[in-house]
């Protein structure tokens, strides 16, 4: 039989679908027609159990669901178990380690101030109690120290004008066009004010244990540039001269060194190699050191040149040489200091000179404080206070010591460190006996300067200097005698640093002194006898190169000055004396000359930054800190091809072991005015993208460059670095 | 042209929803880039598109209002259904969250995904094999029609006059057919329904024949037009079942994720910055 022949009565048509309740009459019966109310009550007598319709039975489910919801939502948040309930993610091993260890409660709270305040506070932040503090600020509660909280959410640390200096001055290589337009410049700009960049911005949290939090992306990078690009090999930009011209505390020219010393240096009939590793070993960080010492790397061929350079030494004071008219008015004036005006004032005797500001008046009234230029009345005037004022420098180191230097160059605003170490081996016993010596009269007048006289006798003239033609005498006496009466006393060539010289020698000998057959010659040059103490007659000349071999303070008779002898390298006088040039004005005159001085510039040739920055002698290791380009010789090394230094550095002018200086200079980076200057070949961008791309070492931005400048230990930001 | 057309708007709308995933993937990119908060902003079109999905139902709620055709409703939800699926992948970190909160939300989300994945494909199917069997019983009168066919099965046996059949069926029907008719289908036929049990009755039932007379013959035949009804009942049963549990399953959930969804926000943008 067919199923359709089947008969079967119809279904009931009193259904309601849309009711929570049906009928519970067994499932032969026919339901009621009238069936369950919405309450779920049988209206009739007998009532039946009702049932609840699939509707009903659902919106009971959804019913349970909700309640159970809500009831989870609320333990979860208010839970003491609330950390485990809620946590976006793990925190980083670091953050999660110091977490654990130091805080047993709030543990949110610790990074998220919004989570100390209470729940009811959720939907008002306005009325929260930490509404000023930001995520940020409980970051910089801990890496304050490496990252100062002034700076802390400014673009690379930087603020405005610095940001602003290095656009204008077009040095980073950010702020230069890459070699072509590309797509990334079409991208929009960053999405943060620059000004107030959160931490959270770049270093995002919750990643996991082993997240990377230092992890960003090329874009994410370059969002703020305003040029971007795309690989390192293609895209990034040219460097100039980077890692070279980045100064220093230590002045070494590779290039003439390789190309011409070592070369030129022959031992055993062979030319002294030029190896990197003689200066430049791997010290405990597996790292470069920049330098070697100067006793290890430099003295063998400059220890002979720089001792004859500071034996210059420097002149704290000495005496000019006046006319008789002048040293008259001068009053006890040494005789030894009369003749034509000749000298000039030393560089240092002028500063301390200057803390008085009259004598500055009337130092400035002396050309180049060059006392055989005078010419004007005006000028003579001036050459006169300016010698009372030596005069009285003398008296006043001699009465009262080094505190009266000390006074005259706080005037100055020199700082008392550099001028106590300059003066540090300056006796005032030896400028007190300078004084008996060149000033004897005036210890006889009580120090008095009114009660000068001029001396009664006849000194020997001499000048203020070894190579000045000695004071002659007064030729007033008679004015048709172009040399005076005395010339044929006075002894032209005068001792000092000839005074060894066996021609000079015998000079008092008449019939060994050619001066002595001189036609003008009246008598022996050598009759002249000193009949007062004089600084040239009296004195036993001082050979300071074989009496302060180690350097130091003392008195030249011959050039009536109080000079230092330098010794060799690493004299602290002289390196005292170059902070005292450092702390001195650019254009100050007396600045100037010191820079002159032989020894100064002997020092200031090898260590031109101690001329700017205070103690920068010794070279040290270049600080990445406050740059923005990162390197460390370190990994590198560990690479084979590139322990030999040469694989990067090539010498300028020298060959390489695969190209020479001149192929390379012809190639992508031709020599400019700039490189010409350099001592090393251009490292080119192809030496590092060998490795640097993606596969291999990688090529990311962070690979080379940081983010975080940190200017607070007196770093610059330096070209392209 | 009902075939052209839909196949049209399927195209159009797989069209638009690859183009918004993409597009959004996209933003999601430059945003990174720009370093602006990600979490943020696929974070609330996720809450955003898991609400407009959860109107779906309350669309359905509410007929009377003129919101367009459930059908519009329906294609929107599946290929909206598909593209927050594509926002969830870019919004989390880890396919499921480490707290419990955020661990539950997340299997919370995929529990409704994957239902809704379900749901596309049982609504593509199981109306076809509803259909493809004869009758159309609500599903709240499925009780009712089982306790018919039980009632008719008894009152056959009962009305039965030859003597010869009596043993015969009324054994079988004793042993057989009156648990059949008399009890709901095991949990195994209504999660897998299939024909396993008809065959064998009907081809009990015809092993019988050969010990009845005419009358009895024709008994018989009209047992097994029972059985054929009763599991044709029981194979509607099943499949509207499953239907109605996976809606069930469905809107449950979603219920569960838009306010665990609204709480996650709430805390995320309390928590941000």
């Amino acid at each position: 039989m067919r199923r359709d022949e089947l008969q079967l009565p119809p279904p009931p048509n009193n259904d309601r679908p849309g009711d929570r309740w049906m009928c519970g009459r067994s499932s032969g019966q026919t339901p009621c027609a009238r069936g369950p109310s919405a309450q779920g009550i049988c209206p009739m007598q007998q009532a039946c159990h009702v049932k609840r319709s699939w509707y009903g039975q659902r919106r009971r489910a959804l019913l349970i669901a909700t309640i159970l919801l809500i009831t989870l939502l609320l333990f979860m948040i208010k839970s003491r178990h609330q950390l485990a309930i809620i946590k976006p993610g793990n925190l980083s091993n670091p953050h999660a380690q110091i977490l654990a260890a130091t805080v047993t409660s709030q543990r949110c709270a610790a990074c998220h101030p919004q989570a100390s305040n209470s729940d009811n506070l959720w939907f008002n932040a306005s009325s929260a109690g930490h509404q000023h503090l930001t995520q940020t600020d409980a970051c910089l509660d801990c890496h304050h120290k490496t990252i100062p909280r002034k700076v802390a959410k400014l673009a690379h640390n930087l603020d405005a004008q610095q940001l602003a200096e290095l656009r204008l001055s077009r040095q980073r290589l950010t702020s230069l066009r890459s070699n072509s337009a590309t797509w990334q410049d079409l991208l929009p700009g960053p999405a943060v004010d620059l000004n107030n960049i959160q931490c959270a911005t770049c270093h995002r949290e919750h990643r996991g244990a082993n997240a990377d939090l230092l992890a960003i992306s090329d874009t994410q990078c370059q969002t703020c540039h305003s040029d971007r690009f795309g690989d390192f090999a293609t895209s990034h930009p040219d460097w100039q001269q980077w890692p070279y011209g980045r100064g220093g505390e230590i002045s070494f020219n590779h290039a003439t060194h390789a190309n011409k010393h070592y070369p030129a240096t022959r031992h055993d009939g062979k030319s002294t190699p030029f190896q990197c590793a003689q200066c430049h070993q791997r010290n405990t960080n597996n790292d470069i050191s920049r330098a070697a010492s100067y006793q290890v790397a430099c003295s063998s061929c400059h220890d002979e040149v720089l001792k004859l350079e500071t034996a210059e030494g420097l002149n704290l004071l000495a005496l000019p040489i006046l006319s008789p008219e002048s040293a008259a008015r001068v009053q006890l004036w040494p005789e030894a200091a009369t003749g034509f005006y000749d000298g000039t004032v030393s560089p240092l005797a002028e500063l301390l000179l200057q803390a008085d500001p009259d004598m500055a008046k009337a130092l400035t009234e002396i050309p180049n404080r060059d006392f055989a230029t005078l010419e004007t009345p005006a000028g003579i005037a001036a050459a006169e206070t300016v010698a009372q004022g030596i005069r009285q420098l003398i008296n006043e180191i001699a009465s009262q010591g080094q505190p009266a230097l000390i006074k005259r160059s706080q005037r100055l605003g020199l700082t008392p460190e550099s001028v106590q170490t300059l003066l540090r081996a300056l006796s005032p016993q030896l400028v007190e006996e300078t004084r008996q010596i060149w000033f004897p009269q005036q210890g006889q007048a009580n120090l008095d300067p009114a009660d000068d006289s001029q001396p009664e006798t006849k000194t020997k003239p001499s000048g203020t200097n070894s190579n000045d033609i000695r004071s002659l005498p007064d030729d007033s006496t008679n004015p048709n005698d172009l040399l005076g009466p005395d010339l044929q006393d006075a002894d032209l060539l005068g001792p000092n640093s000839l005074s060894g010289d066996s021609l000079l020698i015998p000079q008092r000998n008449p019939n060994t002194d050619p001066l002595a057959l001189e036609p003008l010659a009246t008598g022996s040059l050598v009759e002249t006898e000193q009949t007062t103490k004089s600084p040239t007659t009296d004195a036993v000349d001082f050979d300071a190169d074989s009496m302060l071999p180690a350097g130091g303070w003392f008195r030249d008779d011959q050039g009536l000055a109080i000079r230092y002898r330098g010794s060799d390298h690493d004299d602290p006088v002289l390196k005292a004396m170059i902070d005292i040039i450092r702390q001195l004005p650019a254009g100050e005159p007396a600045r100037e000359r010191l820079l002159q001085n032989r020894a100064i510039a002997a020092c200031i040739e090898c260590h031109p930054g101690a001329i700017q920055t205070h103690g920068s002698w010794r070279s040290r290791p270049v600080s990445n800190i406050g740059q923005f380009t990162k390197f460390s010789h370190a990994s590198h090394l560990n690479v084979a091809q590139l322990s030999n230094c040469i694989e990067c550095h090539r010498v300028a002018g020298k060959s390489s072991g695969k190209s020479s200086a001149a192929s390379l200079l012809q190639g992508t980076h031709a020599p400019d005015s700039h490189h010409s200057q350099m001592d090393f070949l251009p490292l080119t961008r192809e030496s590092c993208s060998g490795c640097h791309r993606p596969g291999a070492s990688g090529d990311n931005c962070t690979t080379c460059h940081r983010y975080h400048i940190d200017l607070r230990n007196g770093g610059t930001i330096s070209i392209n670095h | 042209m009902p075939l052209h057309s839909f196949r049209q708007r399927r195209r159009i709308a797989v069209t638009l929803t690859v183009f918004a995933f993409f597009a959004m993937l996209g933003l999601v990119w430059i945003q990174t880039g720009r370093l602006a908060d990600v979490s943020l902003m696929t974070g609330g079109t996720l809450l955003c598109c898991v609400l407009l999905l959860a109107l779906f139902g309350m669309r359905r709620r509410l007929p009377i209002l003129p919101l367009g055709s459930v059908s519009t409703w329906t294609q929107i939800h599946i290929y909206m259904g598909f593209f927050t699926a594509g926002v969830y992948w870019m919004h989390v970190p880890n396919l499921i969250g480490n707290g419990i909160f955020e661990c539950s939300l997340s299997i919370i989300f995929l529990l409704v995904t994957c239902s809704g994945f379900y749901g596309l494909y049982a609504s593509r199917t199981l109306p076809k094999r509803l259909t493809a069997v004869e009758g159309q019983h609500r599903f709240d009168r499925v009780e009712w029609h089982r306790g018919q066919i039980a009632d008719h099965a008894k009152k056959l046996l009962e009305e039965l006059s030859v003597h010869v059949g009596i043993p015969v069926l009324g054994s079988f029907y004793t042993q057989h057919l009156s648990p059949f008719f008399n009890s709901r289908p095991s949990l195994a036929y209504v999660l897998v329904p299939t024909g396993g049990r008809r065959r064998r009755l009907l081809s009990d039932l015809k092993d019988l024949e050969r010990y009845l007379e005419s009358e009895g013959r024709s008994t018989a035949g009209r047992f097994a037009a029972l059985v054929r009804r009763r599991d044709d009942l029981d194979y509607q049963f099943a499949l509207q079942l499953r239907l109605r549990l996976w809606v069930a399953f469905h809107s449950i959930l979603t219920l569960a994720l838009v306010a665990g969804g609204l709480v996650h926000s709430f805390m995320a943008f309390r928590f941000a910055g």
